[in-house]
C-alpha cells in the first residue's frame, strides 16, 4: 500500500561549472550574493636583453601615492641568455632581477611580498602583493610552457610562456608572461607559439577538488579561459608590415620619432591577426598605444638600432587582457606607457595599471540564490522552446464532392525566440503507416523552416479522386471524413489539427444496392401529375436498375449517338450540375441538361466510382476467367452473366449493352469506345495488353448479341 | 574547469485527464510559477522543463501536457512511450472527470509497462462547487495503490509537493531497479533535451585561439 511521503529536500550547494545555464543566471545575479572589492593591479613587461639589472629602477613604477597598486605582475624576457644556463640552472641572474624589481616597487622591498613566480630559462614572471593588502590570495599555481624547441641549434627554452594562477578572494586571475618567435617573416611561428601556450597552460588547483567529492573520477583542471581574468603580456615580437605598403625603414623611423608615431600601429601584425581572429580571440588591448615602438634601440640609448641589421621599429612588447564574462569588472585606469628612461636594453619596458573588482562569494547567500537560479534557468530554457501560433486549430471543409478538390490554408506564425522547424508526424497507429494523413487529404509543404517573427502558409486540399471514392464508405465515420494532422516543432511540442469534411448523399462512391434504395423517388413521381413523358420515363425503369443510371442512359439514348462528340472537352462545372441533378432527382429528364458527351462522361464516372465493378471478378476471379474462356461465344457469355452476377449487376450490364448496341448501329466509329468500356465494366489492370484485348473482345461479343437473342 | 555535468537523471512525466481539469495550469504553476485565468484548450501536446534536487540528486524533468479531448485519445496514447511517471488529474467540481479516472488508469495500463502514478484532484480552492469528496478520492487512490493529492493550480496549493512526490517515486523506482530504467531510457520518446546527459568522465576541451 503506497502512502503519501514527503521527502525532506536536501539543499544543494552551488558548484560553478556544473550547469552552464544556471551559471549564466548566477553571474547575472552575482550582486545578490557577492561583495566586490576594488583592487589595483600593475602589469609590466620587459625584454632585458640578457643584461644584469641595476640595483633599482626608480622610474619603472609610479611612486605617486594614488598610483600605488596592491599587486604588481612583472614579466621578463631574455632575463638570462648565458650559454651555461641551458646546461646548469643558474639562479644568480634571476635573484638579481627579483631584487631589482622589489626595490623598484613604491616603498621598496619591505612593502611587498612575493606571491608566486615561475621561470623558463630567460622567461620569468613574478607577482607581488602589498603587505597591507586586504585581498585573500589562495590557490597559487605556477606553470611554464616551452615552445619552438630546437635542440639542434642549442636554443632549448628560448621561447614560450610562464604563468602564475591564483584566486584573489573568489576571483580567478592568471598572469601569463610570454616570449614569441622573433623575426619579420616568422608571423605564423608566433601564432603557433600563442596556440601552444594557450592550449598547454593548464593548472591543477586544490580547492576545486572539494566540490568534486561525489565525482572522484574527474580530475579538476583549469585552462586559461576558466579564469575570470587573464593578463597576457610579454615580448610577443609582432612586427610592422610596412614593407607591404612601400614604406621604407627610414620612413618608418622618421614617423616613429615624430608626433605621428601612432599612425604606424595600423600596420601592426598583431592587430591584423586579432582582427582576423587568428590569435588572442576575446583578448583586449587599448585601441591606441600612446608610446613609441618599444624595439629596437641601441642599448643605453633612445636611438633606433644602428647595427648592420637595422631593425624596423615595432611594438613587440604588449599587455593584453581577457575577461571570461562581460560582467567582470576590469578596467584600465591609467594610459599604458613605455618607460623611455630605462635604457639598459634594446627594448623599453611597458607598464599598465588596472582596477579589478574582485568578488567574495557569500557561500550561504549563493546557495540561497542557487535554487531560484535553477528555476530561472529552466524558465529561460522553456522560453526558448520553439513556439508558433496557428490561424486555425481545426479545419472544416464542409461539403466536398467527387472530383472537385477543395483547398483551405492554415497560417503558421513563429512567435518564439528562434527559428522554428516544423514537420508533420507520421502517426504510428495510422491505417497507412507511411503517410502523415489519409490519401484524400494533401498537405503542402510537409516541412518548413520559419525564421523568427515570420509566418508561412500551409495549404490543405481535400480531393475525392476515383481511388478514394471507391472506398469512401470505409473512410466515412459519423457521416464525415475525419483526420488529425500532427504538426511537430523540432525540439518542441506537437499540435493536433483536426480535419473534417462531409461527403454524403452522393451517388458517386456508392454501391448498386444503395443506388437501388433511392427508388422511392419513383413513387413520388407517380403521385406527381407532371407531363406524360416524365411518367413514361419513370414507368419504364427496369426493376433492378438504379434510377440514376437509368436517367443517364435514357438521356443519352434520347439524344442519340449522332450528338455524342468524344473529342469534346471536360467541363467540371457542367459535371457538377449533372451530379447535383442526379443527387437531387431534379430534373428527372437529363437530356436537356448537358451535352451528350458530358452525360456520357458522367455515366462512365458514376460506374467507375462504385465500390465494385459491374462485372465482378468472382471468387479467385472465376467469373472473369470463365468469360475469357468463352469470349467469342455470346450464348455462353450471357449464361455466365445470368448464373454468376447479382441481379442488379445483370440488369445494369444489359442496359449498358443495349445502349452501346444502339450507338454502334447509329455511329460505327463509336466502336472504338469498347476498349474504354471494358476498362470501366471489368475494372481490370489495363497494363496487361493481352488481357485487356480479351476483355474488349468479351464486351464486343455481348454487345453484338442481345441476351434474348443469344439465349433464344 | 571540471567537465560539465547537467543532471543525474532525466525523467519524462505525463499529465493526463479530462479536458478542462487544469492539466496545463498545473504545469504552468510548477514550471513558471504563474497562473492564467484565460482558458485555452490544449491542442496537441506541450512540454516544459524543470530541474529539481531530490535527496541531493539533480533531476531534470521533461513534463508533457496532453490534450484531454476524447477525439485525440488515439494520438495521445503514442506519447506514453518512454514515460517514467504519470499524473492523472480530475476536477473536484466535475464528478464526470473523477468518474473517468478509471478509464485514464486503464489507458496507462494499456500503454505503459511500468510507471509511477499519482492521482490529483485539482481546483480544490472551489469549495463552494465541490462535488468530489476528498475522502472518496483518497479511498479510491488507496484501493488502486497510488498516491493522492488535492491541488489548486490557481492558488498554488500542493503543486510543488505533488510533483516532488511523483518525481521521488520515479527516482526511487529507478534506483531500486537500474537495469530496467536503463532499458527504459533508451526508449524515451518525444524531445531529446539539448543538454548533454551526465557523463562523469567528460572533460571540457581547450579552446584553440
Amino acid at each position: 500500500m503506497a502512502t503519501t511521503t514527503f521527502y525532506t529536500k536536501q539543499r544543494c550547494n552551488w558548484i560553478e561549472g556544473r550547469d552552464a545555464k544556471v551559471d549564466e543566471v548566477m553571474r547575472e545575479w552575482m550582486h545578490k550574493f557577492c561583495t566586490f572589492q576594488d583592487v589595483k593591479i600593475c602589469v609590466s613587461t620587459f625584454n632585458v636583453n640578457g643584461r644584469s639589472p641595476l640595483s633599482v629602477f626608480p622610474t619603472w613604477f609610479s611612486q605617486k601615492p594614488e598610483d600605488i597598486a596592491e599587486f604588481y605582475a612583472v614579466g621578463l624576457q631574455e632575463m638570462d641568455l648565458s650559454v651555461g644556463t641551458y646546461i646548469i640552472d643558474n639562479t644568480k641572474k634571476m635573484e638579481g632581477w627579483v631584487d631589482a624589481i622589489h626595490c623598484s616597487l613604491p616603498g621598496g622591498r619591505t612593502q611587498f611580498n612575493v606571491v608566486g613566480s615561475m621561470r623558463l630559462v630567460g622567461i620569468f614572471v613574478i607577482v607581488f602583493q602589498a603587505v597591507n593588502s586586504k585581498v585573500r590570495v589562495s590557490d597559487v599555481n605556477v606553470k611554464y610552457v616551452a615552445t619552438g624547441i630546437s635542440v639542434l641549434v642549442n636554443k632549448l627554452g628560448n621561447k614560450g610562456g610562464t604563468a602564475v594562477s591564483m584566486k584573489m578572494n573568489d576571483t580567478w586571475v592568471c598572469f601569463v608572461n610570454a616570449h614569441f618567435a622573433a623575426g619579420n617573416n616568422e608571423l605564423e611561428r608566433r601564432n603557433q607559439d600563442f596556440r601552444d601556450i594557450y592550449n598547454d597552460m593548464v593548472f591543477y588547483p586544490r580547492s576545486q577538488q572539494e566540490g568534486l567529492r561525489d565525482r572522484p573520477l574527474e580530475v579538476p583542471i583549469m585552462c586559461l579561459y576558466d579564469h575570470d581574468v587573464v593578463f597576457w603580456f610579454g615580448d610577443l615580437n609582432y612586427r610592422l608590415n610596412t614593407d607591404m605598403y612601400g614604406i621604407s625603414n627610414d620612413e618608418v623611423r622618421r614617423i616613429a620619432s615624430s608626433d605621428k608615431f601612432a599612425d604606424l600601429l595600423q600596420h601592426c601584425q598583431l592587430r591584423e591577426q586579432m582582427a582576423r581572429g587568428t590569435v588572442f580571440k576575446d583578448f583586449e588591448e587599448p585601441s591606441t598605444l600612446p608610446f613609441r615602438p618599444t624595439y629596437k634601440y641601441d642599448c643605453g640609448t633612445n636611438t633606433w638600432d644602428t647595427s648592420e641589421k637595422g631593425r624596423v621599429p615595432a611594438w613587440t612588447d604588449r599587455i593584453l587582457t581577457f575577461k571570461k564574462y562581460p560582467q567582470v569588472g576590469l578596467e584600465s585606469i591609467r594610459p599604458m606607457v613605455s618607460i623611455d628612461t630605462i635604457t639598459i636594453s634594446d627594448h623599453k619596458p611597458v607598464r599598465a595599471m588596472f582596477n579589478l573588482k574582485v568578488k567574495k562569494i557569500n557561500e550561504s547567500g549563493a546557495n540561497n540564490v542557487y535554487e531560484e537560479a535553477i528555476r530561472e534557468a529552466d524558465r529561460r530554457a522553456n522560453e526558448e522552446l520553439p513556439q508558433v501560433q496557428l490561424s486555425l486549430n481545426e479545419v472544416d471543409f464542409g461539403i466536398v464532392n467527387y472530383l472537385e478538390p477543395k483547398t483551405r490554408s492554415v497560417i503558421v506564425q513563429n512567435v518564439g525566440k528562434s527559428k522554428v522547424r516544423f514537420s508533420f508526424k507520421v502517426r504510428p497507429n495510422a491505417r497507412n503507416n507511411q503517410e502523415i494523413c489519409e490519401k484524400w487529404l494533401m498537405v503542402t509543404p510537409t516541412h518548413y523552416q520559419i525564421p523568427q517573427g515570420s509566418s508561412m502558409e500551409i495549404s490543405l486540399t481535400v480531393s475525392i479522386s476515383t481511388d478514394i471514392v471507391r472506398r469512401i464508405q470505409d473512410l466515412i465515420r459519423n457521416g464525415q471524413l475525419q483526420e488529425i494532422l500532427v504538426l511537430h516543432l523540432e525540439n518542441g511540442r506537437d499540435y493536433f489539427i483536426p480535419i473534417t469534411a462531409v461527403y454524403n448523399n452522393s451517388c458517386f462512391g456508392s454501391t448498386l444496392e444503395k443506388l437501388l434504395s433511392m427508388r422511392p423517388k419513383k413513387e413520388v413521381n407517380l403521385i406527381d401529375f407532371g407531363d406524360f413523358s416524365e411518367n413514361s420515363l419513370s414507368d419504364n425503369c427496369p426493376p433492378n436498375v438504379p434510377r440514376v443510371i437509368y436517367r443517364l442512359v435514357m438521356a443519352l439514348r434520347t439524344r442519340g449517338a449522332v450528338q455524342l462528340n468524344i473529342e469534346e472537352e471536360q467541363d467540371n462545372e457542367v459535371f457538377n450540375r449533372i451530379r447535383s441533378a442526379l443527387e437531387s432527382g431534379q430534373p428527372d429528364d437529363l437530356s436537356q441538361l448537358a451535352s451528350s458527351y458530358m452525360l456520357y462522361s458522367a455515366l462512365i464516372r458514376l460506374l467507375d466510382s462504385l465500390d465494385e465493378p459491374i462485372i465482378l471478378e468472382g471468387m479467385f476471379k472465376i467469373i472473369h476467367k470463365e468469360m475469357i474462356k468463352y469470349r467469342t461465344d455470346a450464348r455462353q457469355l450471357w449464361t455466365v452473366v445470368r448464373s454468376s452476377l447479382p441481379k442488379q449487376n445483370q440488369a445494369v450490364l444489359e442496359l449498358i449493352c443495349l445502349m452501346l448496341r444502339e450507338f454502334f448501329s447509329q455511329k460505327y466509329e463509336l466502336k472504338d469506345q469498347l476498349s474504354l468500356w471494358a476498362t470501366v465494366l471489368f475494372r481490370h489492370d489495363i497494363q496487361d495488353e493481352k488481357m485487356h484485348g480479351m476483355f474488349s473482345t468479351i464486351l464486343q461479343t455481348i454487345c453484338d448479341y442481345a441476351p434474348d437473342v443469344a439465349l433464344g | 574547469m571540471a567537465g560539465t555535468r547537467d543532471y543525474d537523471h532525466l525523467f519524462k512525466l505525463l499529465i493526463i485527464g479530462d479536458s478542462g481539469v487544469g492539466k496545463s495550469s498545473l504545469l504552468l504553476r510548477f514550471a513558471d510559477n504563474t497562473f492564467s485565468e484565460n482558458y485555452i484548450t490544449t491542442i496537441g501536446v506541450d512540454f516544459k522543463i524543470r530541474t529539481m534536487d531530490i535527496n541531493g540528486q539533480r533531476v531534470k524533468l521533461q513534463i508533457w501536457d496532453t490534450a484531454g479531448q476524447e477525439r485525440f485519445r488515439t494520438i495521445t496514447s503514442t506519447y506514453y512511450r518512454g514515460t517514467h511517471g504519470v499524473v492523472v488529474v480530475y476536477d473536484v467540481t466535475n464528478g464526470e472527470s473523477f468518474g473517468n479516472v478509471k478509464r485514464w488508469l486503464q489507458e496507462i495500463e494499456n500503454n505503459c509497462d511500468s510507471v509511477q502514478k499519482v492521482l490529483v484532484g485539482n481546483k480544490c480552492e472551489e469549495n463552494e462547487r465541490r462535488v468530489v469528496l476528498e475522502s472518496d478520492a483518497r479511498n479510491y487512490a488507496q484501493s488502486m495503490n497510488i498516491s493522492f493529492f488535492e491541488t489548486s493550480a490557481k492558488e498554488d496549493k500542493n503543486v510543488e509537493p505533488m510533483f516532488t512526490c511523483i518525481t521521488s517515486l520515479v527516482l526511487t523506482a529507478k534506483l531500486a531497479n537500474p537495469q530496467s530504467a536503463s532499458k527504459d531510457q533508451s526508449r524515451t520518446g518525444g524531445v531529446s533535451l539539448k543538454d548533454n546527459s551526465g557523463s562523469t568522465n567528460q572533460k571540457k576541451k581547450c579552446k584553440c585561439g
